[in-house]
């Protein structure tokens, strides 16, 4: 099964957040809850946390990019 | 010129004013350590200390209050009341102290404060976290009240309010927190309160808007462009006290008024602003000018309610092209 | 309780003025010669005698709509006093202010005001920007029964104690708030006993004593400007009028109307031996503050009533 990770809404009032870092190889296995990046909104830093078990199948986007609250951020195999 | 958020707008005038005169202080809920709910007071308590940057509990009475009191005796105080709606738990500090206390106390004491909060929907806070209450703390004498609409003019408008030996309310419009704008650089960008801005010329038709509805108005231009209709958007910047000449000259050049607010119509600033225009040059008036606001209504939770509810672009456009077809 | 002759002259004297001022007050006020309304402290001179006098130049007091006391305790000047309540350009709000307006912030008078409850919360702002201006003084807060019932006293003493102002909370507990006595507006027995909730003392004093409650804030005062903190104190004290002059205050029982009186801070004064003055003294002092009180409205009344122009002067600063 295929889940979709997404830019979590963060609040009111912020409406995107910029990509800085993926914390998980393309492919490997992740276990849910663990850390697969961060982002950064309002100078404030927060980390995306795996929604499954499974392995990351897709990286929608490169570190630096400014992605709207929503987006689709990965893909994990679960 | 520089590209940064308004919030960040606000910050840099914070922190800009506060550098340059040691009796400013910041005080209101959570503008210490955690920099605030949106980010907006970040980095000032390290930079100015604990006695500066002041957390206060949450007792919006109380700690405006306490910003008069120190206004009176040799501060000038900035307030952050997080959410406009929250004007309504320190009517008192405001209406029956800060704006009368250097009347009635003879011009003994003067009340060199500025309160900045966030208003206005759109993030579909609910009932109590949206409206808009320009229109009421323009009618009270004493008081100025600013509203800006970008991050320019909330860089300058905060630096001259926190100058200014009154008490001046910001009004500022949290569904522009995050947004971008050029901003001049240097200490000294000041705008002066009580002069409006022509944010875009044009000759048929002049939509006066505030705060968010800015944006609203310039997007509705751009649609009136596209069927002929050369819209002008005036951007009053301050409300109380309300540059109605340049209000009346834009007028005076499109012969239409429409009038856009997120407060709400029945005597709202609307009201004012078409009455001063009204009788002062009544037969410049090609058409009976019109308000776009939200209906008499509480501002509405759901998504798609709450999108009905403000002016939009489109609201605004067919409200002016109703004008010029009348 | 020993007093110094130089302590109990000015004490005796500022009652005197206090009392004679009220007086004065609430016989030109039957007489139509002052507008709108007014609010005397007759009974709780020594409240307002005691606490002030206790303070220095650099010390700042918040009063109350019952306030003309504190102020001329403070070293506010009679005459312009007088000339606020007689509505004239030379008062100290030129006549735009009333009985309920009038400050002095060269002698630390910040004002008495209209709204119940604030001169707590205006007084705490006045002791942070103390604190954050490193000023050795203190504030003193005015305030009666009836605002220890609004929300603001609750958010200033808790404000005061977070941040360990230099303020003194004086509540005069003068039986009745508006119209009504002390049970309807207030839960417990003693209001000081509040204090124990913010963490800062508490004390009650009697109100009739002038020496009690100028020792109690010469205590508190030092301690507010040696960064200790607030204090709370309460003074029992009466109320000899109603709320308002012409208040017919038919919640006293006649047997109160009859002998309230009796509760006379100046009185009680003589009979603690005055400082050791002689009764020569004593009443030429009480002659002295008479006059001066007669004169000031003497004066006051013949002055010149503001010009139409001064409805719009001093709305903002700068125009």
């Amino acid at each position: 099964m295929k889940v979709r990770v997404k830019v979590p809404k963060l609040g009111l009032t912020i409406e995107e957040v910029t990509l800085a870092a993926w914390e998980a190889e393309l492919g490997a296995t992740v276990e849910a809850g663990a850390v697969i990046a961060t982002v950064e909104a309002d100078k404030a830093t927060y980390e995306i946390v795996a929604p499954a078990t499974g392995r990351l199948i897709a990286r929608a986007a490169e570190p630096g990019t400014v992605l709207p609250i929503g987006a689709e951020l990965a893909v994990i195999d679960a | 010129m520089a590209r940064i958020k308004y919030y960040q707008a606000l910050t840099r005038a914070l922190r800009e004013e506060m550098a340059r005169d040691e009796r400013v202080i910041l005080m209101g809920e959570d503008v210490g350590a955690s920099g605030g709910i949106f980010a907006q007071t970040r980095g000032l308590y390290q930079q100015f200390g604990a006695d500066r940057v002041r957390d206060t509990p949450i007792a919006e009475n109380g700690f405006v209050s306490a910003a008069v009191g120190a206004a009176m005796t040799g501060l000038r105080p900035v307030v952050e009341i997080g959410f406009e709606d929250f004007l309504t738990c320190c009517m008192d500090p405001l209406v029956n102290q800060a704006a009368k206390l250097r009347y009635m106390l003879g011009g003994q004491v003067g009340v060199p404060l500025l309160l900045y909060t966030f208003g206005g929907g759109g993030v579909n806070a609910g009932p109590q976290h949206s409206q808009s209450f320009a229109a009421w703390f323009a009618h009270v004498p004493g008081l100025k009240v600013v509203t800006p609409a970008t991050p320019a003019d909330v860089l300058g408008l905060v630096k001259a309010g926190i100058r200014d030996d009154n008490p001046v309310l910001c009004l500022l419009s949290k569904k522009l927190i995050g947004s971008s704008g050029e901003v001049p650089d240097g200490e000294d960008a000041l705008l002066p309160l009580g002069t409006a801005e022509v944010k875009r010329p044009g000759r048929d038709v002049t939509i006066v808007a505030l705060g968010q509805m800015v944006g609203a108005a310039l997007q509705a231009a751009t649609l009136l462009a596209e069927q002929r209709i050369d819209a002008e958007v005036v951007d009053p910047r301050t409300v109380s006290p309300l540059d109605v000449a340049t209000i009346l000259s834009s007028v005076e050049r499109t012969g239409r008024l429409c009038v856009v607010h997120e407060g709400h119509g029945p005597c709202g600033l609307g009201a004012e602003i078409i009455t001063s225009v009204v009788e002062r040059g009544l037969p410049l008036l090609k058409a009976p000018p019109c308000r776009v606001t939200p209906p008499f209504a509480p501002s509405p939770f759901a998504p798609g309610l709450e999108s009905l509810y403000l002016p939009t672009p489109a609201s605004i456009a067919e409200a002016v092209q109703g004008m010029l077809a009348s | 309780m020993t007093v110094s002759t130089e302590l109990a002259a000015r004490l005796y004297r500022l009652m005197w003025e206090v009392r004679a001022f009220e007086v004065i007050a609430a016989d030109r006020y039957r007489q139509g010669d002052l507008p709108g309304f007014i609010h005397l402290s007759l009974g709780q001179e020594a409240c307002a005698v005691g606490a002030c006098a206790a303070l220095g130049q650099g010390d700042l007091i918040t009063s109350t709509h019952r306030g003309h006391g504190h102020c001329l305790a403070k070293g506010a000047d009679p005459g312009l006093m007088m000339a606020e309540l007689f509505a004239k350009s030379a008062g100290y709000g030129k006549g735009r202010g009333g009985s309920m307006h009038i400050a002095d912030v060269s002698m630390g008078v910040l004002g008495a005001n209209g709204i119940v409850g604030q001169s707590l919360g205006l007084g705490v702002g006045a002791a942070l920007s103390l604190q954050i201006r490193r000023q050795p003084h203190c504030v003193v807060a005015f305030f009666g029964e009836g605002a220890s019932g609004t929300g603001i006293a609750h958010e200033a003493m808790n404000m005061a104690a977070i941040w360990k102002l230099p303020i003194v909370f004086f509540c005069e507990a003068n039986r009745y708030a508006e119209l009504s006595p002390y049970a309807v507006h207030v839960s417990v027995e003693r209001i000081a006993d509040r204090a124990a909730a913010y963490g800062f003392p508490g004390v009650t004093v009697d109100g009739e004593d002038v020496l009690a409650v100028h020792a109690a804030v010469t205590d508190a005062a030092a301690r507010a400007r040696a960064c200790g903190g607030p204090t709370l104190i309460e003074a029992r004290t009466y109320r000899w009028h109603g709320h308002y002059e012409g208040d017919p205050q038919v919640y006293k029982t006649q047997a109160e109307r009859d002998t309230g009186t009796d509760f006379d801070p100046i009185l009680r004064f003589e009979r603690q031996g005055a400082g050791g003055l002689p009764a020569d003294a004593l009443a030429g002092l009480r002659a002295e503050a008479e006059a001066r009180i007669r004169d000031a409205a003497e004066w006051a009344a013949g002055l010149q009533s503001p010009p139409a122009s001064a409805i719009g002067e001093d709305v903002y600063a700068g125009e």
